[in-house]
């Protein structure tokens, strides 16, 4: 897959790259003014972080973890949008007659899921503390190693 | 006579690829070729334009010198079954959408995103041939194995875009104006790769110090529920609900009076295959903001404002310069008026089909 991630600009007819720049500056600027809403803007970063990508890397537990949590939130109601007339209204009444045993199901499911989440929880605690045994171990045949040089 | 049908898991009209699909039938039909369209999904608006997809096997017979173009942007067993008959077969590569962004919003479709990457790792090498939206879409294909490839456009009319808009809500946006303030619009699917949430974070921030009376609209229908659901507590938590509207599906002539009615488009996609509502932005005189990534710089080019930088306070700033700099804003004005005619299909059309004939020529058997 080709990289997504900012690339290939085009070549300039306007002055692109003094705008970017002068554009950068200005908003460093305005950070810098002392009526700047330094709380709002903080408040809006910490919202940003509520959608940054999650994608488990080999070996990151949590991440997979987090991503197993979120995957948790079973919806019992599915969708029943369509650009196909009479469609929607047909699957809204196939929804209503069928929610009790959809909802059965994904009581199930939700249960299933933190249940496995909590597996997952308790093992990754259990790994980071053979983890930091390990360190400890290694640390301290290291000074054993030193000791009898 | 030669015969170039298209085939496509979903055929909608409203859509970029349903549009370009019709548009491409056309011009083959023009050309001498026969051409139709099958597909397995049609919907409503354009029932009368395809023929179901299971029916052309049995049609198949006794016929040489066929092709068919399909339009690969999501995985599905239609290519299984289209691989196995024995006509010359190529692809029209709209891009996938990776995975990664739809995984904690709408993990369905990330599998289906995932089933799609792994059908056309086993498409690319073994197709005639491939054309690709973009430079962008090319290099994936070519990375893959793809042999012979070719970037050409999606096809856009931009004269369907110079009928009456619904007079009705560009009276009510006009009436909304008049008491001042920047109206920001974005269009496309509300998805998690087009990253609407950093539109909406940078919208909040221009507005605290910027633009108090600013409004924003994003145009678009859902394809990720909670991701959807997430936007709207966003702006409630970041104080601009009242600000801001989502507009869920709309009409031709409703998408026309957001466009007449903005200020300045913004766009801060992540991934994007190629992108035809900047595009639609550029022909209707209203300026362009969008983040370089993927395919934008190849499809924005110089008609719009490229950032690399998308920090809320960044692309408020962007905005501010474009509300305050009449001359920057007319040159980008100007250079999406060269930008548009760059992908009008008078130009678009006759390369796609000499592409198509130059590339059938040097592959068929």
């Amino acid at each position: 897959m080709a990289n997504d991630r900012p690339t290939d600009l085009p070549r300039d007819v306007l002055p692109h790259d003094d705008v970017r720049a002068e554009i950068e500056a200005a908003a460093r600027a305005t950070a810098a003014r002392p009526d700047f809403p330094a709380d709002y803007v903080e408040r809006v970063a910490e919202q940003s972080a509520r959608f940054a990508l999650r994608t488990a890397a080999p070996g990151d537990i949590r991440a997979a973890l987090a991503l197993l949590e979120e995957q948790t939130n079973v919806d019992a109601l599915a969708p029943v949008a369509s650009r196909n007339r009479g469609v929607t209204e047909a699957k809204k009444v196939v929804r209503k007659a069928v929610f009790f045993t959809t909802n059965h199901v994904t009581e199930q499911i939700r249960a299933l899921g933190w249940a496995t989440s909590s597996v997952g929880s308790a093992a990754a605690e259990r790994i980071e503390a053979l983890e930091a045994r390990v360190r400890d171990l290694e640390a301290r045949l290291r000074d054993l190693e030193g000791a009898s040089e | 006579m030669t015969e170039v049908h298209q085939f496509l898991s979903t055929f909608a009209g409203r859509d970029a690829i349903g549009m370009h699909t019709l548009r491409l039938r056309k011009l083959l039909r023009d050309a001498g070729y026969a051409s139709d369209i099958y597909a397995v999904d049609t919907h409503d608006d354009v029932r009368n334009q395809a023929l179901p997809a299971s029916a052309f096997p049995a049609q198949l017979r006794g016929r040489d010198d066929v092709w068919i173009l399909y339009h690969f942007s999501i995985g599905n067993p239609l290519f299984e079954q289209v691989r196995e008959l024995d006509v010359g077969l190529a692809l029209d590569y709209h891009n996938i959408t990776d995975a990664k962004y739809f995984w904690r919003w709408e993990p369905r479709a990330a599998t289906t995103m995932l089933e799609g990457r792994r059908q056309l790792a086993v498409a690319a090498p073994a197709v005639k041939f491939a054309l690709a939206d973009s430079a962008f879409n090319e290099r994936e294909l070519v990375e893959l194995g793809c042999k012979h490839t070719a970037v050409a456009p999606i096809l856009i009319d931009f004269a369907d875009f110079d009928g009456p808009p619904d007079a009705a809500l560009l009276a009510e946006r006009q009436r909304v104006r008049a008491a001042g303030g920047s109206d920001w619009l974005s269009v496309g699917r509300i998805a998690p790769n087009k990253c609407q949430h950093d539109v909406l974070l940078a919208f909040a921030v221009y507005r605290r110090i910027h633009d108090p009376r600013a409004r924003l609209t994003f145009v678009g229908g859902q394809s990720a529920g909670l991701y959807w659901k997430a936007l709207h507590t966003l702006a409630v938590d970041l104080g601009v609900a009242d600000a801001v509207t989502f507009s869920d599906v709309v009409t031709h002539e409703q998408l026309l009076a957001y466009y007449r009615s903005a200020d300045v488009f913004v766009l801060l996609s992540e991934h994007e295959g190629f992108n035809v509502p900047v595009l639609e932005a550029m022909h209707f005189d209203v300026p362009v903001i969008a983040y370089a990534s993927s395919a934008l710089p190849g499809t924005v080019g110089d008609g719009g404002l490229l950032l690399t930088d998308k920090r809320p306070v960044v692309v408020a700033a962007a905005a501010d310069r474009l509300r305050s700099d009449a001359s920057l804003r007319q040159g980008l004005v100007d250079a999406g008026r060269a930008r548009v005619d760059h992908f009008s299909i008078a130009r678009t059309g006759p390369q796609l089909l000499d592409t198509l004939a130059r590339l059938m020529k040097e592959t068929g058997s």
